[in-house]
């Protein structure tokens, strides 16, 4: 059977981070893309949304989501600043939730808040994997050079 | 200040929070979960003493890494003029003593 390169020899782990980043680029580039936008109905009187406030000094949540994006699968590919890349992901995903809950919570009557929530689990979900990359990380540390690479274990 | 203004500080107060959250606890959790998930692995290799010697062996890898790191430092300093000091003696570069101790 042929042998899979290296470089795209990814754990479990690494893979699921890998998804996470996808997950954020197709984010940014369909759900927050022009047409979304253009097909937002205008507010009522009264209610207050922060996503659209925020998205009105420039398109903060596509550029957001596809940098939090790129950034992850960049991290993991190159098996480097893979922490730093879920904190990135945390911050993201955490800024969209509580924009989403803070300007339901302003709003009158309330908004739905099911988006919001999603998200605000979906940066629960990064914090989980930053945990868990450093057991995988600190585990791999302890195996041989030549095991290191593909992060076989015994286990 | 205005609604929209209220609710773009506290949305980046909380997401901010969070994400140094996480960068905190994933600094803290490094060396002591290291520890505490090598132990629990060689734990269960008591109990399966087929792994038990591999596990070992993994340990023994990691010992003669660390003193090569070590014996590189000193190359560096020396290469700059600086004398290195003593070479530790060997408890002190003990770093999986206790693992191992787990599993005497």
């Amino acid at each position: 059977m042929a042998r899979i390169p290296e470089v795209v020899r990814f754990t479990g782990l690494q893979l699921t981070s890998l998804i996470t980043g996808v997950m954020a680029i197709i984010m940014g580039l369909v759900y927050f893309g022009s047409q979304a936008r253009a097909t937002r109905p205008p507010l009522p009187p009264g209610q207050v949304s922060v996503v659209v406030a925020v998205e009105s000094f420039a398109p903060v949540w596509p550029l957001l989501f596809t940098v939090m994006g790129m950034v992850l699968i960049g991290a993991v590919t190159s098996r480097r600043f893979v922490l730093g890349a879920h904190v990135v992901a945390i911050f993201g995903w955490s800024f969209y939730g509580a924009s989403i809950l803070i300007g339901a919570l302003l709003s009158e009557p309330p908004t739905p808040i099911v988006t919001g929530t999603m998200s605000l689990f979906v940066a629960a979900v990064h914090f989980g994997l930053i945990q868990a990359h450093q057991d995988e990380d600190y585990t791999l540390c302890a195996l041989p050079q030549s095991r290191r690479a593909t992060g076989d274990e015994d286990e | 200040m205005s609604p929209d203004t209220l609710g773009i500080m506290a949305a980046l107060v909380v997401s901010l929070g969070t994400a140094v959250a996480g960068a905190i606890t994933a600094w803290k959790r490094a060396p002591a979960d290291n520890i505490t998930t090598l132990q629990s692995r060689l734990r269960r290799a008591e109990r399966r003493e087929a792994i038990l010697d591999d596990e070992v062996a993994h340990l023994s890898e990691w010992r003669i890494w660390a003193r090569g790191c070590l014996r590189m430092l000193r190359e560096s300093l020396v290469a700059n003029g600086i004398t290195p000091p003593a070479f530790p003696p060997e408890p002190e570069i003990r770093a999986h003593d206790d693992l191992e101790e787990a599993t005497s």
